[in-house]
């Protein structure tokens, strides 16, 4: 079942604000309550200042803009390793951005961008609401997987307390994950499972609507749309660090 | 340096572990990954403290993420790891050292001989010890069994722990209940005899980790010595200096019955187990005449080895 999300929780453009480039109290505590955020960006400036009032925003790619372009893109036309080369149009199943790096970003801003249209969803999974019991968070916390698309590989959990001092980071990407023995292969069934019971949120993008998900606690996934053509979808997303 | 940071080592301590609970328990393949899984969780200990503690001299600077154009970060052997866990681990002693290091050596012996190191190897002559030694040196960084090895093999490690202390605390019940009855069995006056030379021996006794206690068998004044497990700060009161040393206590002697218990977990079960503290004390004079002199020594070796 999906929950739509009620644009009019912060439908307040960012740009009409006293404080312009900072969430409210209110706002900032609803990210930090729910673990996501529904609001009005009116433009790409705008995103990034929301962003840097976050933390540091960062290229995703060497030499990147802070700014990426995210367009459905066919397989064969989609770069080796990306999501779009394994599915091109279809489905994204729930994952968590930038995976592969040791620490992935905190927070990830998507916005519709100027002039684009999309008839994809994207579904939103705060993962405290996944329900799961302490021994299959448990689970979640001591499998190791192994975690790929980097120059040097590493192990990580799905759950990890001992990556950032005092946070429990969620990381789950199956296209660059893979469990590290055949014991962890657990893990990825409970939350597989998990996903399948949950009440995702569906936010339906509109001109200057944005998203902000809390990466460290927060799973996404792109819905359906049509499997023949990009739609004119184009979303832009900045990355954030932040230890807070 | 990536590969000395805590999390690393801590994974990797986990997969090698689900490498050996992947295995036949009585193949040579359990004990080999497990060896290599202790020798992990050890090091991640250190790391939780401070990843240079894994480092080589040469490579400090490296723990401390500078680049220095190694290309290779060497690593402390396996036997300094275990000695700087003996000194940062609570109940980490000299059995654990010498367990430990058995495992260690006899992995070494697997991969760099022909012989066959783990395949004579039951788990009843290691297993038991292993997971204790585990759960010390997990418990030292905040984690658990449950969390090493899973809840159902933590479950059954925990049991073979408890089976394995009750097995050692019948040994040395047997033990104390032995020198108890040869005792009653003399003479009041004899006993009394006993007891009085027993005080006088124990107070002669001189050992820095000395710590006298109530014989468990005949109620006589027996002597404790343990291992040093770390100095407070040196402290001025008056005109001396003190200093407080804990020990982890590792042997018991009385002198009125000669019962003896060695080894941590026999003092354990006996009652007597815990950790202890002796003042030291100094004479300012002498302590800083010490320490002149060694950094005299110091220097001087310094200037020789520039010549």
């Amino acid at each position: 079942m999906l929950v739509h999300a009620r644009p009019e929780l912060s439908s307040v453009p960012i740009s009409d604000r006293d404080e312009r480039l900072r969430l409210s109290v209110h706002e900032g505590e609803q990210l930090s309550r729910q673990g996501w955020l529904e609001l009005y960006v009116p433009s790409s400036r705008d995103l990034i200042e929301l962003a840097q009032s976050l933390g540091r925003p960062h290229a995703t790619r060497a030499g990147g803009s802070i700014i990426d372009r995210l367009v459905p893109t066919e397989r064969q036309q989609a770069r080796r390793g990306t999501m779009s080369y394994h599915l091109g149009f279809e489905e994204f199943p729930f994952h968590t951005d930038g995976a592969y790096v040791r620490i992935p970003p905190r927070f990830i801003l998507l916005r519709l961008a100027d002039g684009a249209d999309s008839l994809r969803p994207t579904l939103v999974c705060p993962f405290s609401s996944l329900s799961l019991s302490n021994g299959e968070s448990d689970t979640l916390t001591r499998d190791v997987w192994v975690v790929r698309r980097s120059r040097r590989p590493f192990l990580s959990p799905i759950l990890s307390d001992a990556t950032v001092h005092g946070h429990t980071l969620l990381r789950f990407d199956l296209f660059c994950m893979k469990p590290a023995s055949s014991r962890s292969k657990r893990s990825a069934q409970i939350l597989e499972s998990a996903l399948e019971r949950a009440n995702p949120v569906e936010v339906i993008w509109t001109p200057n609507r944005a998203l902000i998900l809390d990466n460290w606690r927060t799973l996404h996934a792109r819905g359906e749309g049509p499997l023949d053509r990009n739609e004119g979808r184009i979303l832009e997303r900045v990355s954030v660090q932040s230890g807070g | 340096m990536d590969g000395w940071t805590y999390d690393v080592l801590w994974q990797k301590a986990k997969l090698y572990m689900d490498r050996a609970l992947s295995e036949d328990r009585d193949g040579p393949l359990f004990p080999f990954w497990a060896a290599l899984g202790l020798e992990l969780l050890a090091r991640a200990t250190l790391a939780r403290v401070h990843p240079a503690l894994l480092a080589e001299p040469d490579c400090i600077l490296m723990a401390f993420g500078y680049d220095t154009g190694d290309k290779v970060a060497k690593s402390v052997m396996a036997k300094t790891v275990f000695l700087r866990c003996q000194k940062i681990v609570p109940d980490f002693g000299d059995t654990e050292l010498k367990t430990s290091m058995s495992i260690v050596e006899r992995r070494n012996e697997e991969l760099h001989s022909g012989t066959l190191a783990f395949e004579e190897f039951p788990t009843r002559v290691w297993l038991s010890s292993f997971y204790r030694i585990c759960k010390l040196l997990l418990t030292a960084q905040g984690q658990s069994l449950a969390s090493f090895l899973g809840k159902d093999e933590a479950d059954a490690a925990e049991t073979m722990i408890a089976t394995s202390e009750k097995e050692t605390l019948a040994i040395v019940q047997r033990a104390i209940a032995v020198k108890k009855s040869e005792f009653e069995k003399l003479e009041s006056s004899e006993q009394k005899r006993k007891h009085s030379i027993a005080e006088n021996s124990s107070r002669e006794f001189e050992e820095p980790s000395k710590r006298t206690e109530t014989c468990p068998a005949c109620a006589g004044r027996g002597v404790i010595t343990g291992e040093r497990v770390r100095a407070g700060a040196v402290r001025l009161e008056g005109d001396s200096m003190y200093q407080d040393i804990a020990f982890l206590p590792t042997n018991f002697r009385c002198y009125s019955c000669d019962l003896e218990l060695a080894g941590h977990a026999s003092l354990h079960a006996a009652g007597l187990g815990g950790q202890y503290s002796v003042t030291e004390s100094y004479d300012p004079v002498q302590y800083y005449g010490e320490m002149f002199m060694e950094n005299l020594a110091a220097d001087a070796e310094a200037e020789y080895q520039n010549e």
